[in-house]
């Protein structure tokens, strides 16, 4: 039994008026997260990811963004059509966010007890004593040590990791449905990434929100995610769960990335990457967009554009030609 | 703490000896001499020349003179060339009537700008940002002296009131009322004309400034906590945004003494900076350099009240 999703996106188109021409930094991308479910949006640099997150709560500064298209249901509601007033509601205290750059999300001049205490003030009528010790236990949750002497602490008196440990406490202040997390471990160092990818693992048993987790990094998701997405270009190329991406990846972007993840390959052997490079969102290739950097290309890819494919149960990918590959082996 | 008061203290003094010595070396040794000791002055004779030359320590050499110099300005008895009146009583009067033009013309200026540099920021690209834009480059390409009289003019004409000087003479006996009203008018319109410049400048800055924080991804955060515009605006852009200013501010200080020698001339106002220029003229050596001695002191001042003020809003910053 699946209950009604959480939030679900259709066809989001985000559009950039820019010098180049426009760019279609997203441009049609749906997914949806169930409540409790960890989502993964997997994809290279630049490929839209933030601007996809971003959209979600309208934090994108529209110019230059524009929302050219597509849908937001969060609990049945359109994001995209509500008034900033109800808006405003949503942020914090049903949606939060967990941004890329611990070091400058946060406001150098505001203790971080400040900072927290806004979230809870703003959409809860809480006294001070009280939010206090939500402040404290939140930030306890968070494994930070000392919390009564750390809120009086500016952020420059923090570390990455702790900044982002603060940022995940804000995050959680109101307690959210869901947590929008746009790679928040990229910034740090790789032992700290473990550990604040465990302590979302950790408030997800406790708490029970949905995580809508962004990465660029496959290896990151396969402990946590129960549904990965892959963008490619502002596009969604591939969905299905950890076991089918992992095992039986359909789309050739997919593959790649898997192959050029380490510890794939035998030892020795060079690590392998997708040749070329991401297309310029204002400039991109007709026809399926990762088509000059794919092995399997045929005619067609230069000009069709492909449509999603149903490889088997709820694991699509955007890639006629393969579907057709598979069902040739499979009959 | 204490130590950086302490260090501060000691560099601005070192700072200031020397700001000292140039000083009196440039003033001194600028071509030109003052009026009483000039070889070519048809008024005076060889010995009261000579006189002059003692009396004014001029036939010492020059190091002798600096310290002569200094000496009379630490004790007091520094006297005008030009009026033999004690620098420090005459710097004193023309101070006060300075003063209220500049305390006028820096509260236009600060209140002004602020409001009219983060409105524009806020509403960028919009017809109030491209409308102030547009006025403040009107305002600072347009000559001050040329924009000075358009404003005595209209002021003139409109109102009837003078404007020239600090006060109409012979008002004497008119009522209490009256005379206000007439010292208001005389020292709204140069202080008015005496922050515009100030204003566009300013405005742009903070606009500029407010801009650049606008686009911190702490203000994003701000946002996507669900807080009103108007605090992550006011509150989280702001704060931020006028850090900056508060250096700004420890310099307005020198601007009581230097004023401004175009306004104080075009208005006929007994100020600092029209005396400090007609000392120059003069070549009142006594007056210039003392002049431009408390100035340095109100620079150093000054640059030391910012250090302490951006502690206080900083927390980044421990001394
Ligand atoms: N303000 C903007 N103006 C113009 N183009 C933009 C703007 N913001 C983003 N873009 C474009 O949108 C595309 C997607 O950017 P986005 O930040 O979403 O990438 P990303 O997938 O989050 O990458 P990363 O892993 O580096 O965070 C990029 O190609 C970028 O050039
Ligand atoms: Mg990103």
């Amino acid at each position: 039994m699946t209950p009604d999703p959480l939030l679900i996106v259709k066809d989001l188109k985000v559009y950039f008026d820019t010098d180049q021409g426009m760019a279609k930094a997203v441009d049609g991308v749906s997914f949806r997260v169930g409540q409790g479910e960890t989502v993964c949006l997997v994809g290279e640099s630049g490929c839209g990811k933030t601007v996809s997150a971003l959209s979600i709560l309208g934090l994108l500064p529209q110019p230059p963004a524009q929302i050219a298209g597509g849908k937001v249901f969060f609990k049945g509601r359109d994001l995209l059509e509500l008034e900033q007033k109800d808006l405003r509601e949503v942020r914090g205290r049903e949606i939060s966010m967990v941004f890329q750059e611990p070091m400058t999300s946060l406001n150098p001049v505001f203790t971080i007890g400040h900072q927290i205490e806004e979230v809870i003030t703003t959409h809860e009528g809480v006294d001070q004593i009280e939010s206090r010790q939500r402040i404290i236990r939140l930030l306890n949750d968070v494994g930070i040590a000392s919390p009564e002497e750390r809120m009086q602490d500016y952020p420059h008196n923090l570390s990455g990791g702790q900044r982002q440990r603060v940022m995940i406490a804000m995050a959680l202040a109101c307690s959210p449905e869901l947590i929008i997390a746009d790679e928040p471990t990229t910034a740090l160092d790789v032992t700290i990434q473990a550990q604040i990818l465990n302590l979302f693992k950790e408030l997800q048993e406790d708490r029970g929100m949905a995580i809508l987790q962004i990465t660029h990094d496959l290896s990151v998701v396969a402990g946590v995610a129960d549904r990965i997405y892959v963008m490619y270009a502002g596009i969604m190329v591939e969905e299905g769960s950890v076991w089918q991406i992992f095992r039986e990846p359909c789309h050739p972007y997919t593959m790649g990335l898997l192959e050029s993840l380490p510890g794939r390959r035998a030892k020795g052997q060079d690590l392998a990457t997708i040749p070329g490079a991401v297309p310029d969102p204002a400039n991109k290739p007709p026809g399926c967009p990762f088509h000059p950097r794919c092995r399997y290309v045929q005619e067609s890819c230069r000009v069709q554009f492909p449509e999603m494919c149903d490889f088997s149960d709820r694991h699509l990918a955007r890639c006629p030609i393969m579907y057709a590959k598979r069902k040739v082996q499979s009959a | 703490m204490l130590a950086f008061l302490g260090r501060s203290f000691v560099q601005k003094l070192i700072t200031l000896f020397f700001i000292s010595v140039i000083s009196f070396a440039v003033i001194y040794l600028a071509p030109g001499e003052p009026s009483q000791v000039d070889p070519l002055n048809p008024k005076f004779t060889k010995e009261v020349v000579e006189r002059f030359r003692q009396q004014f320590h001029l036939d010492k050499p020059l190091h002798q003179q600096y310290l002569l110099f200094y000496r009379d300005l630490f004790t007091g008895k520094s006297v005008s060339w030009k009026d033999g009146r004690s620098v420090l009583a005459k710097i004193y009067e023309r101070f006060l009537n300075s003063l209220p033009l500049f305390i006028v013309g820096t509260l236009i200026t600060w209140t002004l700008s602020f409001p009219v540099g983060i409105q524009a920021a806020i509403s960028r690209g919009g017809g109030y940002d491209r409308s102030t834009t547009f006025l403040a480059y009107l305002l600072i390409s347009i000559p001050g002296f040329f924009f000075a009289y358009i404003l005595i003019i209209f002021v003139v004409n409109t109102f009837h009131v003078p404007v020239i000087g600090m006060r109409t003479f012979g008002l004497s006996g008119a009522g209490l009322a009256t005379r206000m009203m007439d010292r208001v008018w005389h020292l709204l319109i140069p202080s008015i004309l005496g922050a515009t410049a100030g204003i566009a400048v300013l405005s742009r800055y903070v606009r500029g400034q407010m801009l650049e924080v606008e686009s911190q991804d702490y203000v994003r955060t701000a946002r996507a906590k669900g807080l009103p515009e108007e605090q992550v605006h006011y509150k989280h852009a702001l704060r931020n945004a006028l850090l900056p200013f508060v250096t700004m501010f420890g310099l307005v200080l020198p601007g009581l003494i230097g004023g401004s020698v175009i306004i104080e001339s075009i208005f006929a106002w007994p100020g600092i900076g029209r005396m400090a220029y007609e000392a120059i003229l003069a070549r009142d050596y006594p007056v210039i350099i003392t002049v431009n001695f408390i100035s340095a002191i109100l620079v150093l001042v000054g640059t030391f009240l910012s250090d302490l003020l951006y502690m206080v809003v900083d927390p980044r910053i421990k001394l």
